[in-house]
């Protein structure tokens, strides 16, 4: 063997460096703590536990409500989705491009914007004057508001690309209209349908914020919302442990569904082709199916906005929520909007910077490293709830709970994913020949990175980057159980108001809700602007 | 198999301020096949939309066997269509896809089967009914497109180059194929495709379209003996041309075609100096200027035509007939 064989061998290529990178950052936050949550919920003796838990009247209520809650919740959500989904992927219309915009801002919103435009909408002295809080019936909406979008984004987009040529093909063959949707788009969209069902069930499943928000009785716990009461309010890890150990297993078998199906439903059949204009007829069935969705995707920000500046109990426009608001922290012990909108920008900035670094290491590893287990594991944390990564969080590292880096690695490693999904359709679009050519004109591994593949991956980095920040802008689970006082992120200062009773308090924390969607927006017209989204 | 007549006229379709097709007159008589041939980008493929009521036309109409078109849609014009990409249902199998037309015209079971058997025996693909699209080749994905737009008995079949596809070896292949289960069948077609020896292969009549007219339409033959301008004849590969200007100072009404295959050494003919000399297969290729006419051209013979094979610099006589001049454009 020639001398310095063996260090060529293991010299570091941005692949190998990267695959490195991700697996220590995701053996670390993801693992470790998950094994930890694991292991303290089953305990000592294992099957006892499971035993126990299978018997423990408490966990099979709260299993069976959360389980009958997401369940109805996708069921409603892909009856009212779908129809509009179908109708995206079938015309095209003026005000298509707005409409698109507008069921992208739920999938965007932070959770407790959600929860506080319903309160603000059909809470106590909602806007539309009645008090549905506590009610099944709440909770739907929400879930149905925060998750159509889903399905009109997968179903729609993937009919979108796929559907135009087929169901020409359709209508050569005898296939009208309805013959076509039946034998063609619908068995064609089923993969899809049921990916983004697979993923509105486990986004339901696991929901925090709006049921903490809307249903604080407790009827409508999740196990997610039940996991924070025993860590939070009893310091019960060990209940905490079993059903988070629970709430993984229905989650990780539904995001099996989700994984196994989306890669089908994924698959881009042909070119895109101009959709035609609606007729008549088709004209009443579009605003047939896209008002009831557009209507419940606006209400609640319009309520959110109106009940802001005139919160229940007060004659006129009123200024108080404003005031309140950005008074200096402290008084009344709530954080101000000030140090609230600091506190998340430094959690944004400082997790969105290690999200894109490790994200893309990630997805470096993936396609140049031969690393393939991670293009699958860097979906883990999307499938782990934020509360029980918090719990696993405290329970495997106790020294971040409460700093600063703790909460920000914990939002790192929710955005991660988007950079991954984000980077690796770029990266993978890349021809192998001009690598190869990078390296006959003299470039090694990392000036190939640097100068072939990184400008090449500038508009997928944007985007996964800006959706990395305004998940991190919008996390409330972990959060809730990592933070401190002093690092109040606005979803955290929005519930702390939302729990104080008094119109002042009400107001304020509509102001901040309103201040938090704002700060989401501005990123994501930033991101419309600068670079694309990618496969998520 | 039905045989229809195809009658448009005044066809315009329009995509925003760009006119795909621009008023076109075009009569299909019945049973003949048409090939319409044309650069990408003529509008040719927009027509055969058009045809097939995927896209309205924004002005003009089209009638088969004298029935107006308008209105139809294309589920129920009975035109039958294989597309570039071949657009089969990934979600069926071979099988469920050349039985999808059949279905949707309520064929029952037994005949439905039997006619499925007998076009997948046709185009060759017996024994993988079972097969999704993915599964099969390219080759093999374009015969069951070709099998799915064949089983309901259309009146007519629109082909968009269908085997544009394909690499070329198959292509080759395969255009003789088709020609032949085409004729087997006893199917009119119309095909669109921009290659000329496909158009040629396939159809009786061509039309070639240029920036969505048709420039002209009659046999190969007609075709090649009298193109109708310089472009036309510059499409069809015939490239000795002579400019409008410099065919006056020859005495020619107008751009003039050299037909450079009536050529041939005669010791009393005009002289030609050689510049370049290369073999295509087993013939000479001569690059050659007429210091006379002030002409470049390229002239194809038989090395033993010549006797000697000549080098650059060298000047060989050529017999001109009167009959290799074709004036294209006569200028006014």
């Amino acid at each position: 063997m020639l001398p310095g064989a063996r260090l060529v061998g293991v010299r570091l290529s941005p692949g190998r460096l990267g695959g490195l990178l991700a697996s220590l950052f995701l053996a670390l936050l993801l693992v470790v703590p998950l094994v930890a949550v694991v292991a303290r919920g089953l305990g000592g003796e294992p099957l006892a536990t499971v035993r126990e838990l299978a018997a423990d009247p408490f966990l099979r209520e709260r299993l069976g409500a959360t389980l009958l809650q997401a369940t109805l919740s996708t069921v409603l959500t892909v009856a009212i989705g779908l129809p509009g989904a179908l109708a995206f992927a079938r015309w095209s219309f003026p005000g298509k491009r707005i409409l698109r915009a507008l069921f992208t801002v739920p999938f965007v919103m932070p959770s407790v914007v959600a929860g506080a435009g319903f309160l603000a909408l059909l809470g106590p002295g909602g806007a539309l004057g009645v008090d549905l809080v506590d009610t099944l019936t709440l909770v739907l909406l929400a879930h149905v508001f925060y998750n159509h979008a889903v399905v009109v984004r997968m179903v729609g987009g993937f009919l979108e690309s796929a559907a135009p040529r087929l169901r020409d093909a359709a209508a050569t063959l005898g296939a009208g209209p309805f013959r076509t949707t039946l034998r063609v788009t619908l068995p064609l969209a089923a993969p899809a349908i049921l990916a983004a069902a697979a993923l509105v069930f486990v986004f339901c499943f696991t929901s925090f914020g709006v049921i903490l928000i809307l249903a604080p009785g407790g009827a409508w716990d999740t196990l997610e919302v039940e996991i924070y009461r025993s860590v939070a309010r009893l310091m019960r890890l060990d209940t905490a442990a079993a059903l988070a150990l629970l709430q993984l297993l229905v989650a990780m078998a539904a995001g099996g569904v989700y994984t196994a199906l989306q890669a089908r439903a994924a698959v881009p059949l042909s070119g895109a082709t101009p959709l035609p204009r609606p007729g008549l007829g088709g004209r009443w069935l579009l605003a047939l199916t896209l008002a009831p969705p557009a209507v419940l995707t606006a209400a609640p920000l319009v309520a959110l906005a109106i009940r802001s500046v005139t919160p229940p109990g007060t004659e006129g426009i009123s200024w108080i929520g404003w005031s309140a608001a950005f008074a200096p922290s402290g008084l009344l012990g709530v954080v101000s909007a000030w140090q609230a909108t600091w506190n998340s920008l430094r959690f944004a900035a400082a997790s969105g910077l290690i999200a894109t670094v490790v994200g893309t290491a990630l997805a470096y590893a993936v396609v140049r490293g031969g690393w393939r287990f991670l293009d699958r594991a860097s979906l883990l944390p999307l499938a782990t709830s934020a509360v029980t990564l918090g719990l696993g969080l405290l329970l495997a590292w106790p020294a971040l709970t409460g700093t600063f880096w703790g909460l920000a690695l914990a939002h790192a490693l929710i955005g991660t994913p988007f950079v991954t999904r984000a980077v690796l359709p770029s990266l993978r679009g890349i021809p192998a020949s001009r690598s190869a050519a990078a390296a006959t004109l003299g470039a090694g591994p990392w000036r190939r990175a640097l100068r072939v593949d990184l400008p090449a991956l500038v508009p997928g980095l944007i985007g996964g980057a800006g959706f990395a920040v305004a998940v991190s802008l919008g996390e409330f689970g972990a959060a809730l159980v990592l933070s401190r006082p002093e690092l109040a992120t606005l979803p955290i200062a929005i519930y702390q108001r939302l729990g104080r009773p008094g119109a002042e308090s009400y107001a304020a924390a509509l102001v901040l809700a309103l201040l938090l969607m704002a700060l989401t927006a501005v990123i994501m017209a930033l991101l419309d602007r600068l670079g694309g989204p990618g496969e998520i | 198999m039905p045989r229809v007549a195809l009658e448009l006229s005044g066809v315009v379709r329009r995509y925003g301020e760009v006119r795909a097709v621009d008023g076109v007159d075009l009569i299909v008589p019945p049973g003949r096949t048409l090939a319409l041939l044309g650069p990408s980008g003529c509008g040719k493929s927009t027509l055969l939309r058009v045809v097939a009521g995927l896209e309205p036309p924004d002005a003009g109409t089209l009638r088969m066997d004298g029935r107006d078109l308008a209105g139809v849609p294309p589920q129920r014009r009975g035109i039958g269509m294989v597309f570039q990409d071949y657009a089969l249902f990934p979600h069926l199998t071979v099988k469920d896809n050349v039985a999808f037309g059949l279905v949707e015209r309520g064929w029952p079971v037994a005949e439905r089967e039997a006619r499925v058997t007998e076009l997948l025996d046709a185009v060759d693909l017996t024994g993988l009914e079972r097969r999704r699209p993915h599964e099969l080749s390219g080759g093999q994905q374009q015969r069951v497109a070709l099998a799915r737009a064949l089983a309901p008995r259309p009146a007519l079949l629109l082909l968009d180059e269908p085997l544009s596809n394909l690499d070329r070896t198959l292509r080759d292949e395969l255009t003789d194929e088709l020609a032949e289960l085409l004729s087997e069948l006893d199917v009119q077609a119309i095909h669109v495709t921009h290659d000329q020896n496909e158009a040629f292969a396939l159809a009786d009549r061509v039309a070639v379209m240029h920036a969505g007219r048709i420039v002209q339409e009659g046999t190969p033959d007609e075709l090649l003996d009298a193109p109708r301008n310089a472009w036309m004849a510059r499409f069809l590969g015939l490239r000795e041309l002579i400019p409008a200007g410099q065919a006056k100072e020859l005495g020619f009404a107008g751009t003039t075609l050299l037909r450079v295959e009536k050529l041939r050494p005669d010791p009393d003919g005009r002289p030609f100096e050689v510049r370049r000399v290369h073999r295509v297969g087993t013939d000479l290729e001569l690059a050659l200027t007429s210091p006379e006419w002030g002409l470049a051209l390229r002239w194809q013979v038989r090395p033993r035509e010549l006797g000697t094979t000549p080098e650059p610099g060298d000047t060989i006589r050529l017999r001109v007939p009167d009959d290799a001049w074709t004036v294209l454009e006569v200028e006014g």
